[in-house]
């Protein structure tokens, strides 16, 4: 290539740069007003909230929980106790052990005093092969499924979704242990309006570091380790600054798999989770929102709340981290490519035109603007085609974007929050203004390994290796 | 060289850093004074507490036995506790709390003092500490000022006011918190839980929500009208079953059953036809309610009903009463539908009925070939695993009994069930 291509190439891409970064600060400052009107909204229903009066009240929505389960030996204790320990007067409990190896069938039956029944039920979703089912003896409200593993965590749900007998169902992950009200705090909500809130999740953070007994959090020291508090920044990032400015909108694009809320007979309709992805949670959100778009006259919703229900196992090394946000990578780009007739289509709302697009050009293509932008520049400079001022202005442009961006949702987030100490906080602070140099570089490797993996076909549920919990 | 519009990028960055440095100030800043008025109203609940804690132990205004049964009840760490934690309902007070207010602020000039901190106090906590008292006090000339603070724009007065009228539990004050259900969408469960601890008299009041235009204002008077257990208003419960919403045809159908007025069962059995699996579900249980084990007959059709839960809440019933669920269930076992016959297993299990079957197979004679014949229905519709726990209870002798009479219908299931049991009791 000549050296005027080269120059015109530069030339062009650093416009369409320039636009893409200025377009997103001010994206990120529209998400970050509407996330703290929400944040305030969601914080004053809550302090009206009477909670006791909920849970001794005879009108409390019953809750079916289903706890999957695949070789979840060192979580599975901590993470059944906590959901034992809920503060909610109607609940039932369905673990699917999902083809276990290691011992989690062996603890649940010494903690469950398990009996096997004959339980008929029509398999009305996908669930693979189910070899037994028990009954606790000791806590009759809660059942096992065990079932030959291959359907991804998707199976095992739709297992548990079988035999679920409650209007609403709560999926959560096995390496997440619950706060004792989330249940209340999320059920008092969904109690307002039970005919249109179809589907609510809500926040969680990272369990490193914490100490954790019988299922209840008995320490939390938030880490320091600057893996996990990015992590934790991250986490702040994605459902403090977005998604509850989404929520606002009617327009939640994903109810984490970690917990999250849905109707049964809307699970019923939509026939249930698929596992022909890599995760099934964000998929089947989308889902959601095209049935809301194609039921439109009934008013659904799919919210999302502040509240931090709970605390779920993060990455504690490089390896580790990339691996899971490979798989994060590549559900977002399979949930954008099925549900590509939802972009910019009217038919489906501030979803279509707002959410979705910002799901192909950040979480998507994003990653590419960067490197490219990146990289372009740095050939512009190593080919004199850009001078070192320009170089470093155009670095520091791509470095305040991004800072901005997470302090604009650690603003939001502190206004509601009693989650983590000041000392904390300001150490996210400081951890923000180095971000774009250390923790978003793995992150884009993360998400081009993601995009690699798409192209190759890869689908599987990858596991990363989790760190010993401390007790 | 191509302009790269460096003094457009310079300007960019020089105002995205004054934004960053101003959120990286504004954010501790902002966290701090949160804190700090939070704190601050975290003190001022304390001090409602307080207030009447010191109450109490004024002995000129409260009874030893008073003092005793406060002292009882709240202890100071659980206040603080509650506090800390912002569960404003523990800023409450119990009934013997409640009997030192009313002592306390009986007197008509007492109550006029608190009206008119409560309406017109610049200081908002003293408002609210003013409004409790009202409540508790339980004085009707007070209402008028409740109503107002009850539909005033700031949250924690408006909730505050809406559980002052919650103590006072009378017909005018539920009168206003219906209203208030009526108008304010937010917190309609909650007001239907105070209610719903209203003496049954307030009835009338609610029936009349019913005619609302709003399915959930006509649902939630449904819920407080369950929680009453009043029969006075069958005719209307009766015309809501054929409501638009679903919610409300359930709800009426659950305020049916527990108003126990058999007049109502036609409209019931109607409704186990319910276009929505939940009507038919609260149906189901309405007509347990009402009928006892005499429902078997009307619900037993719903155990082939498309929606599994439906089937579910029909099993669970069934179970219950499994001495009039039996002959049908007998019928089941012998019918040719595998998944009815499915079902008769899994319900004669889960009832327990099993233990019953090996007592009647080990009594011999006629009893013994009636329990055989059953057994060997059930395990040839499938029963496997529910075989099990029951023979736990048994002495060896008797398992081997056991044993021996389903060796007799299906070597293998008995051989599985060796098996199974081997090194536990009987083995």
């Amino acid at each position: 290539m000549n050296q005027v291509l080269w120059a015109q190439t530069i030339y062009i891409a650093f416009i369409i740069f320039l636009v893409y970064f200025l377009l997103l600060v001010v994206f990120y400052v529209l998400l970050a007003f509407f996330g703290f009107l929400e944040d305030k909204r969601r914080s004053q229903e809550h302090e009206g909230e009477s909670y006791p009066l909920i849970y001794f009240s005879n009108l409390a929505i019953p809750v079916s929980i289903i706890l999957p389960a695949h070789n979840e030996e060192e979580w599975i204790r901590e993470s059944l106790l906590s959901l034992l320990n809920l503060n909610y007067p109607a609940f039932e409990v369905i673990v699917v052990d999902d083809g276990s190896i290691d011992k989690t069938f062996e603890i649940l039956n010494e903690m469950l005093e398990l009996k096997a029944v004959d339980r008929v039920y029509t398999k009305h979703y996908p669930e693979g092969k189910v070899t037994a089912i028990f009954k606790s003896d000791k806590y009759p409200n809660v059942t096992v499924m065990r079932k030959t593993s291959g359907e991804k965590k998707a199976g095992a749900v739709n297992a548990g979704l079988n035999i679920a007998r409650h209007r609403f169902v709560c999926t959560m992950d096995s390496d997440t242990v619950l706060e004792r009200d989330a249940l209340l705090k999320i059920m008092a909500h969904v109690h307002r309006d039970p005919e249109r809130i179809i589907g609510i999740g809500s926040s969680f953070g990272l369990v490193n570091g914490f100490i954790v007994k019988n299922g209840t959090i008995i320490k939390r020291d938030c880490s320091y380790r600057p893996i996990i508090a990015y992590q934790n920044l991250e986490y702040i990032r994605s459902f403090i600054g977005n998604r509850l400015a989404w929520s606002r909108f009617n327009a939640t694009p994903i109810v984490a798999g970690g917990f999250g809320i849905w109707r049964s007979d809307i699970l019923y309709e939509l026939g249930g989770y698929s596992s022909d992805f890599s995760s099934e949670d964000l998929e089947f959100t989308f889902r959601g929102q095209e049935y809301m778009a194609k039921n439109k006259e009934k008013k659904y919703k799919i919210q999302m709340m502040p509240y931090y229900v709970g605390w779920t196992e993060g990455p504690s090394d490089v390896r580790s981290l990339i691996k899971q946000r490979d798989r994060w990578q590549r559900v977002v780009i399979e949930g954008v490519i099925k549900y590509k007739h939802m972009m910019c289509n009217p038919r489906y709302g501030t979803f279509a035109f707002l959410v979705f697009p910002y799901f192909v050009f950040y979480e998507v293509l994003g990653v590419f603007f960067e490197v490219s932008s990146i990289f372009l520049v740095t050939v512009g400079l190593i080919t004199k085609m850009v001078d070192v001022k320009t170089f470093l202005l155009y670095l520091a442009f791509m470095g305040l974007v991004q800072l901005i961006i997470t302090l604009l949702s650690l603003f939001t987030f502190i206004r509601g929050q009693r989650v983590f100490k000041m000392s904390y906080i300001l150490y996210l602070i400081l951890l923000s203004l180095f971000e774009f140099f250390s923790y978003r570089v793995i992150i884009s490797i993360a998400k081009l390994c993601g995009t690699y993996h798409f192209m190759l076909n890869k689908r599987s549920y990858d596991q990363y290796t989790r760190p010993k919990r401390a007790t | 060289m191509y302009n790269y519009f460096t003094d457009l990028v310079w300007k960019v960055d020089v105002g995205l850093f004054f934004l960053a440095l101003a959120l990286v100030l504004g954010i501790p800043y902002y966290g701090g004074v949160k804190f700090y008025f939070e704190s601050r109203r975290i003190k001022k609940l304390r001090a409602i507490k307080e207030n009447v804690y010191r109450l109490a132990l004024n002995k000129e205004t409260a009874s030893p036995q008073q003092q005793a049964s406060f002292i009882r009840n709240i202890s100071p760490q659980i206040f603080l506790d509650v506090a800390a934690n912002r569960v404003r309902e523990e800023v409450f007070f119990n009934e013997a709390e409640q009997s030192i207010f009313k002592q306390h602020y009986i007197e008509q000039a007492n109550i006029r003092k608190l009206e008119s901190v409560a309406a017109r106090s610049f200081n908002k906590w003293r408002r609210i500490e003013a409004i409790l008292a009202l409540g508790y006090a339980g004085a009707s000339t007070s209402l008028e000022t409740l109503k107002k603070s009850l539909f005033e724009k700031d949250e924690d007065i408006s909730y505050f006011s809406a559980l002052a009228l919650g103590q006072m539990r009378n017909p005018d004050s539920a009168r206003l918190l219906l209203e208030f259900l009526r108008k304010n969408s937010a917190h309609r469960y909650k007001i239907a839980s105070l209610l719903g601890q209203f003496p049954p008299a307030v009835s009338s009041e609610v029936i009349l929500l019913t005619q609302d235009n709003d399915y959930s204002v006509r649902f939630f008077a449904l819920q407080i009208l369950a929680s009453f257990k009043d029969s006075s208003h069958i005719e209307r419960l009766e015309e809501l079953t054929r409501d638009e919403s679903a919610e409300v045809r359930g709800a009426a159908c659950e305020c049916l059953g527990v108003a126990g007025d058999r007049s109502a069962l036609a409209t019931l059995k109607g409704c186990l036809k319910d276009r929505v699996w939940f009507v038919k579900m609260q149906a189901v249980g309405a007509l347990e309610n009402l009928l006892g084990d005499e429902c078997v007959g009307a619900v037993i059709e719903l155990i082939s009903d498309n929606s599994w839960l439906v089937i579910d809440g029909v099993k669970k019933v069934l179970a219950k009463h499994i001495e009039n669920a039996l002959p049908y269930l007998e019928n089941f076992l012998a019918g040719e539908d595998p998944l009815s016959r499915n079902i008769a297993v899994e319900i004669i299990e889960s009832s327990g009925y099993i233990e019953k079957l090996y007592t009647d197979l080990l009594a011999g004679g006629a009893t013994r070939g009636k329990a055989l014949d059953l057994l060997k229905r059930m395990v040839k519709a499938g029963a496997y695993n529910g075989l099990d726990p029951a023979l736990y209870s048994l002495d060896k002798g008797q398992y081997r009994e056991i044993l021996g009479s389903l060796r007799e219908i299906d070597e293998t299931v008995a051989r599985r069930i060796e098996e199974n049991l081997k090194g536990k009791d009987h083995s």
